[in-house]
C-alpha cells in the first residue's frame, strides 16, 4: 500500500512516516499542498492523508485532484474548520496512531466497495 | 456594542430618568400645592371678610388681614399683595337655610351672575377644592348663611403649568442627550474590556487549535517509544498526561465553539434529559460512594440550543461526580414560570459566596479530594444561562456546594 501524508509539521511526519511504514505500507511525506499536487501527478497512490490548512493550495483544489485520480481522502482537521464533503473521512487532532490507521483501513474498505464519495 | 455595555447604558439611563423624575415631581408638587395654599389663603381672607373685600373692618388694600407668617408666600408678591383685592377674579354667593341665593360679590367674567349662582349651588355641599380647573372654591358657614367662594387661578397657575411642561420637555431632552453621552462613554470605558475579551477568545481558539498538533505527535512518539523500548512508568505517565491535554484541548474547543452565538432554540426537555443522564452516571456516582438523590418535576422544558443544554447539564453532572464527598442533590422544577435547577454536594470547601467558579480557569481548593478541574465548566455553563437570559448563582454553606440556575 502506498500512503501520501501531507501535513505542514515536519515532526507529524516524520513520526508518522516510522509508525504508518512498519504498519500498513510505504508513506510518502508532503508538507504543502503544492507538493502534494506535484506528487499526485507523478506517483500513484491508495489514499491520501491530508491536513485542511496545507499551505500553498486550497483544500478544495486538492480534494478536486484526488477524486480526479480517484485517490480516496482521509483529511485532519482542528476541529474549527467546515467540513469539506469531498473528504471522503475526516479526523479531529490530535489522534493516536491506532485510530489513524483503523480509519485508513475502513476507508480503503469503502472505497473498495465503491462506496466513497465521487 | 456588546451585551455589557448596553446593559450599562440602560441601567445608567434608568438612573437618571428617576433621579430626574424624583427631583421634578417634587419641584412640579411643591410648586402647586403652594399655589392651592395661597389660593386658599384667599378663599379664607375672604371668608373673613363675608365673602367679599368689600365687607369687613378693614378697607381694600389695607396690609392688616395680612397673616405674620409669611413662610415662602414672597410678600406683596403673593397673596398678601396690597392688589390682591383689586386684581383677584372671584364671586361670592350666599344661600339662606331655605336655600334662596343672593349675590355677594360679583368680580369675574368667564360666567353670568346666574351661571355663577349654579356654579356655587353645585359646591354648596362641599368644603374646599378645585372646581373647572383653574378655580378654587370654599363653602363656609356665617351666621345662618352658608357663603360659595370662587376665586379665578388660572393666571397664578400658568407659570406652575409652564414650569411642569418645561420640566417634562427637559427631561426628555436630558435623556435624550444622556444618551448619545453614554454611548460615547461607555464605548470609552467598554473598548479595553472587548479588547480583552477579544483577546481571551482568540487565545483560547489558537490554544485549541495550536495543542493539536503536538498533542497527535506526542502521542505517536511515545507509541514508538514503547514499540521499542516497550512501555515502562514513564511512557505510562506521559499517556496519562497526555489524556489530561487532550480533555483540555477538548474543553477549550468547546468554549471556542460557544464563545460564538448560541445555536438554533427549541423547545428543550429539560427533565427528560437530567434524568436520563443522571441514570447513565447513577453507577459511577455509586462507585464513588456518592448517594445521589434526584428530584426532578416531570414536563419541564426549556427554549435553548439542544446541543448547549445537554452540555450544561453533563457539565453539571460531570461537576458533582467529580467533587462530591458523600452525596449529590439534583433538584428541577419550575417556578414563577421559569425553570429552576439546584444541585448541591459536600465538597469540604470554605464556607461563602462562590461565584469565582465561573470566571474560566478558576477552581475551588477543596482539600480532602485535591482533585481540581480545568476551570472551564461552570464558566460554560454561566455563559450558557446568561445565553438565554437567565440567572447563575453558587456559594458553599456548610461546606456544600450549592448552584442555583434560573432561566
Amino acid at each position: 500500500m502506498k500512503i501520501l501524508f501531507a501535513a505542514p509539521d515536519r515532526d507529524l511526519l516524520e513520526c508518522y512516516k516510522s509508525i504508518l511504514e512498519n504498519d500498513m505500507g510505504e508513506l510518502i511525506a508532503a508538507f504543502d499542498g503544492a507538493q502534494v499536487l506535484s506528487l499526485v501527478g507523478s506517483e500513484k497512490f491508495d489514499i491520501s492523508v491530508l491536513d485542511c490548512d496545507l499551505p500553498r493550495v486550497e483544500f478544495d483544489r486538492l480534494t478536486a485532484k484526488m477524486k480526479e485520480k480517484q485517490i480516496p481522502v482521509i483529511a485532519l482537521t482542528n476541529g474549527h474548520k467546515a467540513k469539506d464533503p469531498k473528504a471522503d473521512a475526516y479526523l479531529t487532532y490530535p489522534f493516536t496512531p491506532d485510530v489513524i490507521e483503523d480509519l485508513i483501513r475502513k476507508t480503503l474498505d469503502r472505497a473498495k466497495k465503491g462506496q466513497i464519495n465521487e | 456594542m456588546n451585551k455589557a455595555e448596553k446593559k450599562f447604558r440602560i441601567y445608567a439611563i434608568i438612573v437618571i430618568f428617576v433621579l430626574l423624575t424624583v427631583l421634578l415631581t417634587v419641584i412640579n408638587g411643591v410648586n402647586f400645592t403652594m399655589a392651592a395654599d395661597d389660593a386658599d389663603m384667599l378663599t379664607e381672607m375672604l371668608s373673613e371678610r363675608q365673602g367679599s373685600f368689600e365687607r369687613g373692618e378693614n378697607a381694600p388694600g389695607d396690609f392688616q388681614y395680612r397673616p405674620k407668617d409669611d413662610g415662602f408666600r414672597m410678600g406683596p408678591m403673593g397673596p398678601q399683595s396690597p392688589e390682591m383685592n383689586a386684581s383677584l377674579r372671584y364671586f361670592t354667593i350666599a344661600f339662606t337655610d331655605s336655600g334662596e341665593a343672593e349675590t355677594v360679590a360679583f368680580n369675574i367674567s368667564a360666567v353670568t351672575e346666574s351661571e355663577a349662582r349654579e356654579w356655587a349651588r353645585s359646591l354648596y355641599r362641599e368644603k374646599t377644592g378645585w372646581t373647572k380647573g383653574t378655580y378654587r372654591y370654599r363653602v363656609y358657614k356665617k351666621g345662618g348663611t352658608t357663603y360659595v367662594t370662587v376665586i379665578d387661578q388660572g393666571r397664578e397657575l400658568l407659570p406652575s403649568y409652564r414650569i411642569l411642561i418645561i420640566s417634562a420637555i427637559g427631561e426628555a431632552a436630558v435623556l435624550l442627550t444622556g444618551w448619545f453621552v453614554l454611548l460615547f462613554i461607555g464605548r470609552k470605558i467598554y473598548a479595553p474590556i472587548e479588547e480583552a475579551d477579544r483577546k481571551q477568545k482568540n487565545f483560547i481558539k489558537n490554544a485549541n487549535m495550536e495543542f493539536r498538533v503536538p498533542l497527535t505527535v506526542i502521542y505517536a512518539n511515545t507509541e514508538l517509544a514503547e514499540r521499542k523500548y516497550g512501555p515502562d512508568d514513564q511512557t505510562r505517565s506521559t499517556r496519562r498526561q497526555l489524556s489530561k491535554m487532550n480533555e483540555l484541548v477538548d474543553r477549550l474547543g468547546e468554549i471556542s465553539v460557544f464563545d460564538g452565538e448560541p445555536g438554533q432554540a427549541a423547545e428543550f426537555p429539560f427533565s427528560e434529559y437530567l434524568t436520563r443522564a443522571l441514570d447513565k452516571k447513577a453507577a459511577e456516582f455509586e462507585a464513588k460512594g456518592v448517594s445521589l438523590t434526584v428530584n426532578a418535576a416531570p414536563g419541564v422544558t426549556v427554549r435553548a440550543d439542544r446541543d448547549a443544554m445537554e452540555k450544561l447539564i453533563d457539565e453539571l453532572i460531570c461537576n458533582a461526580l467529580k467533587f462530591s464527598l458523600s452525596k449529590a442533590d439534583f433538584t428541577l422544577k419550575n417556578e414563577n414560570g421559569r425553570v429552576v435547577l439546584e444541585t448541591e454536594n459536600d465538597a469540604d470547601l470554605p464556607d461563602g459566596p462562590a461565584d469565582q467558579v465561573f470566571d474560566r480557569f478558576t477552581t475551588l481548593e477543596n482539600n480532602k479530594e485535591k482533585e481540581n478541574g480545568a476551570g472551564l465548566g461552570l464558566p460554560f455553563v454561566k455563559q450558557t444561562v446568561r445565553a438565554y437570559n437567565g440567572r447563575v448563582s453558587a456559594e458553599v454553606k456548610d461546606g456544600a456546594f450549592a448552584l442555583r440556575i434560573v432561566m
